[in-house]
């Protein structure tokens, strides 16, 4: 197994030098550069227009550049922004990256929570009016124009209910006198979501492998356990109303990004749960007579869960490229937001530094689902 | 220090419409004070205690859809980060010697204590040189109490020439003018300019170089940023100690305006607050029927007054602020965020340096208290043609294109007023340098006289059709096109390409033209309008070999008060072929006006500027290397409840004038 | 089932056969798909806005005046505001500038179609070429193919859409190539490639190398038929990526397009209509619905389609 987590590791290495010279010859090859529309004031004289030039370091030959490129990328240097001047693109994405993370990390954990939950159930009943009924339901959401759909829940649920904020993460009144920045804020949200998630997968774990007597009770006393102590760290820490703030504004567009994504995870759990279901073990454990609901769990739904995993940790990885239309219309400063503007902007550093970021990021998650796979499914060895 | 407003600055970007151009950069408030005659008598240490009312802090809150790029003003003014945005969010921060006035845009002292002195010829050292000098007013501080001198103003002078700043500093330190500053004391500057060019004609500094260029310079404090300019010396070639300089991040950086920097919460908001010791605060100022402005000001015991003296009736009296203890600019993703945030009353008011489609504005309409006010904006947009090649360089042929587009059809009918048809290349919202009588070719006329005429024009150069276009019975509509249209040496004319910007990016110009393609192919001209992205168009003006391939192109300028961009666009010499990154790209060459044009550069006079620019206005309209299209009205937005403006009518609107920061009254 | 054309080069009592095998299961899989139910639904959408596509240009040339209600230059000078609502002149109304929306509906379900055929008809010879050589040639060969599949399923689709669309002028046939370019060499030529392998090692494909056939011979002839039903499924998958993708590009105004659906809810944005749901819907539901409609519908008929295909998934 150590041999092929090398291989793996080495294989993508060599994905990752090859994807950073594709990324970067094709935006170089692009026709335009940042000087000219920084250098249409007519009144220029030539010498500051070529120093702009030369500001830019868009003068340089490409081959240059590119090796230069290769070089700052390995340690972690993208360069700097041409539009968000003299940002570097590293400061600009480490700005960004953890108000992302902390939208589609929870998006995307109650869209597979939910995807899965209700795949379950529509695999088991397969041919009814649930099936169809949730299958077209999910299907149109899952295919649905996001755009609009992202603009009917604001219209809905913000403009005429006047439930929720609109457009934007946070309160600037409330935030004015804040004594600290909507980042750090972010990444204790990020640390608490992982604290949660790693205490309660724990317990899971440890209560079903050993399948300790009350298991269900120990289960939740743990999950209301931590909640408490985190909660309780929280209100210590003296920002808990700018993070609850900051919920405030999420809530509109995680559902909406909850709503379009669960089917995906749902039709994937019923083709996982069908192909499961064929199984001879399957089999066997109803004519051993176990109640529908327990082979349905324990049996099918625990092996089907396989490759909605793998899913998932990648859907984590793209998360950035769905969230572009979400956080556009949402105005959620993000990443995705960051790409656009950047790419109509012309500010190849960025863009290309946020492509690169990007990639990266999926590539680890592609071998976090190979390591992932090998330690969940026993049948597999290498 | 006072609110004036400035809208010298740049030229705009092309396009005028898109922030992250450079735009617009700089509209700044100054507001003008007073100079005194005498010394103020009591120079407040502690301005007074105002009795403010106590009914929790008074906050403006505005809305904007992009973020500031950086709060370093070197870089804004000359760098990247001059965008519309950055320039709104400092617009409360700076000062310069002049300014313009509030409303009617007369040329009045800001930081300076009067008008400067004439110019004189004076020789140093055996050479000649044209000079003047400025006071500056007693009592000025920034926002950290050190008195603003005139070592301020060398500073600035003598950093942008040592470091070669571009952009908005490159215009207003002209190298080919300025030759240095000095400070007599600490409160009089002299300024030399060279009274020869380089191969030693005469010159004299002209409005546009002088009063309208260094005299708007903004100043920064020296002692602030002289460590920063010192250190960004040491940081290599030029070009790297631009940078350092540039990538200067403030802490604590005194301000010459009514604001100074309090919190950026980047993707979410900016917040100035109130600088304490702000000179112009309670200065009231005064505008006169007659022409008169007049400032006074208890707290320094100021008062003066320009343009005449003080009689009738008052048409403005307003007191300076700033009224706010802070101000908030939200930054949303969107426009639609952000008219939205309006409505539901979270924001006061909404820059929109976009234009307010109708759509929002039936939004704006329909809620409660929210009120659109609507002003003439200094922009143009207009259709180019690249001479050099034919048949674009045959004058009858570019007034024939342009007698068969209908401006009034598209902006009013089609695009419901959302765009106003000119003539001329000032827009009419310049009033002072607009000249209305300028040939309009087409105006008024039916499609079938418009095409009738179109047709004699281009026979009158010794165009030949094998067809002619047939005009429907009723005459408004082409019932066939023309075919088989020659140029005068007898060969066809070839297929024409029109670049345009996309629907997507501007639905305005690409509506245009797609109505220009369609008439022009009406008439024989085999044109194709390719509607592309606004960079890819600029990338192809840009270029030296596509740029001379190019056949016709729509785009748009933001324009200054004062319109020397007449002699930038069309003088021969500002052709990219004659000098590198020039913006005359159609290659327009006429000697008789190149003359014209440059004659403007060394005028002196306002008066002697206005008839050369009208005869420039008429002299474009005759030979049209320009067809211009139409302008657009500035609309502005705010809520009568929360906040009041001393004025709501003036060139650019509210948005012109940064939201009036240091004048509104938030309730 | 979709193999009716016979290359030259191929043997006629081969392809004689196969026809008359691709006919009896075109039957089978026929009713199969007809009981998935779903899939129908798709198809009778998708019949729907074929219907609306093919009567635009008829209607444009019998009772609609071109001046009127041209999508792109038309004007509605019957109107005196615009936008305006319904009538039974302008059944959807006018856009913002005065032009007919189902006029526009219409002519855009044309490109659609025309760009999701494009897409996808790129899609699937890349991909089954790239499968079946991937599969036959095994070693060096594959492992280039697959590395730089790792790269195209890598790469952020909607990302590179949008940073490609906004440097260089992206139609509708350069973002068909793109989509076309991701896919073929991206997640379908994987799975094309396993289906490929599959087929690689049955006895007939030994015969046909001992009879002398030639690598092409053999992958073109031999090969790439097999692949034609699972080809076929990504197609429908592809179109509704394209169609998608179209319509997020047109929405941020990033493609050079005159008219698409797109477009239209990127013209009642920039408009600033797009909130006013109730008072202008005429402006927002057609285009977004027939986007989402459209979208679905090919969805479901790959979801179907993929029950016909894929044996794990027949119900026992």
């Amino acid at each position: 197994m150590a041999r092929y987590l090398i291989k793996r590791t080495l294989q993508i290495l060599l994905t990752l030098f090859i994807f950073l010279s594709i990324v970067f010859f094709l935006v170089n090859a692009q026709p335009g550069d940042i000087s000219h529309v920084y250098s249409l004031n007519p009144d220029l004289p030539p010498e500051t227009r070529a120093k702009l030039q030369d500001l830019f370091g868009v003068n340089e030959p490409l081959w240059k550049q590119y090796l230069v490129y290769v070089k700052n990328t390995l340690t972690g240097n993208f360069g700097v922004s041409f539009s968000l001047y003299p940002r570097t693109v590293a400061d600009v994405i480490g700005e960004r990256l953890p108000r992302t993370l902390v939208l589609f990390l929870t998006a995307t954990v109650l869209s597979f929570y939910l995807g899965f939950a209700l795949g379950k159930i529509v695999a088991w009943r397969r041919g009814g009016w649930v099936e169809y009924g949730s299958t077209i339901g999910s299907v149109t959401l899952y295919t649905v124009f996001t755009p609009w759909f992202a603009l009917m829940m604001i219209w809905l649920f913000a403009f005429r209910a006047g439930w929720l904020p609109i457009g934007k993460f946070l309160d600037p009144v409330e935030w004015r006198e804040a004594p600290t920045s909507a980042n750090a804020v972010f990444n204790q949200m990020i640390i608490t979501m992982i604290v949660l998630s790693v205490a309660i997968f724990a317990v899971f774990l440890f209560t079903t492998r050993k399948r300790v007597a009350g298991a269900r009770l120990i289960q939740a006393g743990s999950i209301v356990l931590t909640a408490a102590v985190v909660a309780g760290v929280w209100i210590a820490s003296g920002v808990a109303h700018l993070a609850w703030d900051i919920v405030e504004h999420m809530i509109l567009p995680v559902g909406t990004l909850t709503l379009i994504s669960f089917g995906g995870a749902m039709l994937l759990t019923r083709n996982s749960m069908l192909e499961t279901m064929r199984e001879d073990y399957v089999t066997a454990a109803r004519a051993k007579g176990l109640p529908e609901k327990q082979v349905r769990d324990r049996h099918v739904a625990r092996n089907a869960l396989l490759p909605v995993v793998t899913s998932f940790v990648f859907s984590l990885a793209f998360a950035v490229d769905g969230g572009i239309i979400i956080e556009s219309v949402f105005s959620w400063p993000g990443m995705g937001q960051t790409l656009i503007s950047a790419a109509t902007t012309e500010d190849l550093p960025l863009a290309v530094g946020a492509f690169v970021f990007v990639g990266i990021f999926v590539l680890v998650a592609h071998l976090a689902a190979d390591v992932l796979y090998v330690y969940l499914d026993p049948r597999i060895r290498y | 220090m006072f609110r004036f407003l400035r809208i010298r600055p740049l030229i705009l970007a092309l396009g005028g419409l898109l922030a992250f151009t450079v735009l617009a950069c700089d509209r700044e408030v100054a507001q003008e004070s007073q100079p005194t005659a005498q010394p103020a008598i009591e120079v407040t240490a502690e301005p007074t205690v105002e009795p403010v009312a106590a009914a929790g802090p008074p906050i403006y809150q505005m809305g904007i859809f992009a973020e500031p790029i950086s709060r370093n003003f070197w870089n804004y003014y000359g760098g990247p980060a001059g965008s519309v945005w950055t320039g709104y969010v400092l617009a409360g921060w700076s000062t310069s010697l002049y300014g313009y006035s509030d409303q009617r845009f007369e040329w009045v002292p800001v930081a300076a204590a009067d008008f400067p002195t004439d110019l004189k010829k004076e020789t140093v050292g055996g050479t000649e040189f044209w000079t003047t000098e400025v006071t500056i007013k007693t009592g000025l501080v920034w926002s950290d109490g050190e008195e603003i001198t005139a070592e301020d103003f060398v500073f600035t002078v003598n950093t942008v020439m040592d470091l070669e700043l571009g952009s908005n500093w490159a215009s207003a330190v002209d190298p080919a003018f300025v030759d240095r500053v000095e400070a007599i004391d600490s409160h009089v500057l002299k300024i030399f300019f060279k009274a020869t060019d380089d191969e030693g004609n005469p010159q004299t500094p002209g409005l546009s170089v002088w009063q309208f260029g260094l005299g708007f310079m903004p100043i920064l404090p020296e002692h602030y940023w002289a460590p920063v300019v010192e250190e960004a010396k040491q940081a290599g070639d030029g070009a790297q100690q631009i940078e350092a300089l540039f990538a200067h991040v403030p802490e604590g950086e005194p301000t010459a305006g009514g604001f100074t920097f309090s919190k950026w919460e980047p993707g979410a908001f900016f917040e100035n607050k109130t600088s304490p010791d702000f000179f112009d605060k309670g200065t009231i100022v005064t505008l006169y029927e007659n022409g008169a402005i007049t400032e006074s000001n208890e707290r320094h015991g100021y008062a003066a007054g320009y343009y005449g003296e003080p009689q009738g009736d008052t048409v403005l009296e307003y007191e300076v602020g700033p009224h706010v203890d802070s101000e908030i600019f939200s930054i949303y993703g969107n426009q639609d965020a952000a008219v939205l945030a309006l409505t539901n009353g979270d924001i006061d008011f909404v820059f929109n340096p976009l234009g307010l489609e109708k759509g929002f504005q039936d939004r704006i309409m329909a809620a409660d208290d929210v009120q659109i006010i609507t002003n003439p904006d200094n922009g143009m947009f207009y259709m180019g043609f690249n001479v050099r090649k034919p048949p674009m360089s045959i004058p009858e042929f570019r007034q024939a294109v342009a007698t068969v587009i209908d401006k009034e059809f598209v902006a009013q009918t089609i695009l419901q007023g959302a765009a106003i048809p000119m003539y001329s290349l000032v827009p009419e919202g310049n009033t002072a340098w607009h000249n209305p009588n300028v040939s309009k070719f087409g105006q008024g006329l039916s499609r079938g006289e418009r095409v009738q005429q179109a047709v004699e024009l281009l026979k009158s150069a010794g165009f030949t059709y094998e067809q002619e276009p047939q005009v429907g019975e009723d005459g408004s509509f082409v019932a066939m096109p023309g075919q088989g249209l020659k140029m005068p040496d007898g060969s066809d004319v070839p297929p024409l390409e029109l670049i345009a910007p996309s629907a997507g990016y501007d639905p305005l110009r690409a509506t245009f033209a797609i109505w220009i393609e369609r008439w022009l192919n009406d008439l024989g001209i085999p044109i194709r309008a390719n509607l592309l992205g606004f960079n890819l168009i600029v990338d192809k003006l840009f270029s030296d070999t596509v740029a001379r391939d190019l056949d016709l192109w729509i785009l748009g300028w933001s324009l200054n008060l004062f319109p020397d961009y007449l002699e930038a666009f069309f003088h021969s010499r500002n052709a990219p072929e004659n000098q590198e990154g020039g913006n005359n790209w159609g290659g327009y060459a006429n000697p008789a006006y190149d003359d014209l044009s440059f004659k403007l550069l060394s005028e002196t006079t306002i008066e002697g500027a206005k008839e050369t620019v009208f005869r420039l206005q008429e002299f474009l309209a005759d030979d049209l290397p320009y067809v211009p299209l139409f302008t657009i009205p500035k609309l502005d937005s705010y809520r009568p409840s929360r906040v009041e403006f001393p004025y709501t009518s003036v060139l650019g609107g509210l948005e012109g004038q940064s939201g009036m920061q240091q004048v509104v009254l938030v309730k | 089932m979709a193999v009716s054309d016979s290359p030259p080069t191929a043997p006629r009592s081969l392809w004689a056969v196969r026809a008359a095998l691709a006919a009896r299961s075109f039957k089978q899989s026929w009713s199969m798909f007809r009981g998935t139910r779903i899939g129908i639904i798709g198809l009778a959408i998708i019949l729907f806005y074929l219907l609306l596509a093919a009567a635009h240009p008829i209607l444009m040339n019998t009772v609609w005046d071109e001046k009127i209600y041209d999508p792109v230059v038309g004007y509605a000078f019957d109107e005196t505001r615009q936008p305006a609502p319904p009538s039974w002149s302008h059944p959807l109304g006018t856009d913002p500038l005065g032009r007919d929306v189902l006029s526009q509906l219409m002519y855009s379900a044309r490109s659609e179609f025309m760009l999701g055929l494009l897409a996808a008809l790129i899609t699937v010879s890349i991909g089954t070429t790239v499968g079946a050589v991937a599969a036959y040639f095994g070693g060096v060969v594959d492992t280039v193919l697959m590395r730089l599949a790792d790269i195209m399923i890598m790469l952020p689709g909607i990302s590179v859409l949008i940073v490609l669309s906004a440097l260089i002028g992206v139609e509708h046939f350069e973002l068909a190539l793109i989509i076309g370019i991701l896919s073929g060499f991206g997640g379908t030529g994987v799975v094309l490639k396993s289906q490929a392998l599959s087929v690689v090692v049955k006895p007939y494909i030994e015969a046909a190398r001992a009879a002398g056939g030639g690598p092409v011979h053999i992958i073109f002839v031999h090969i790439v038929p097999n692949l034609l039903p699972l080809s076929f499924l990504y197609m429908m998958f592809t179109v509704t990526g394209a169609i998608f993708s179209e319509a997020v590009l047109s929405f941020l105004g990033l493609l050079n397009v005159r008219m698409s659906w797109g477009l239209m809810i990127h013209t009642t944005e920039s408009a600033g209509y797009l909130l006013q749901v109730g008072e202008y819907w005429w402006l927002i539901f057609p285009a977004s619905l027939s986007i989402t409609l459209l979208c679905s519908s090919f969805y479901l008929v790959g979801r179907s389609l993929d029950e016909v295909v894929n044996p794990r998934l027949r119900r026992s």
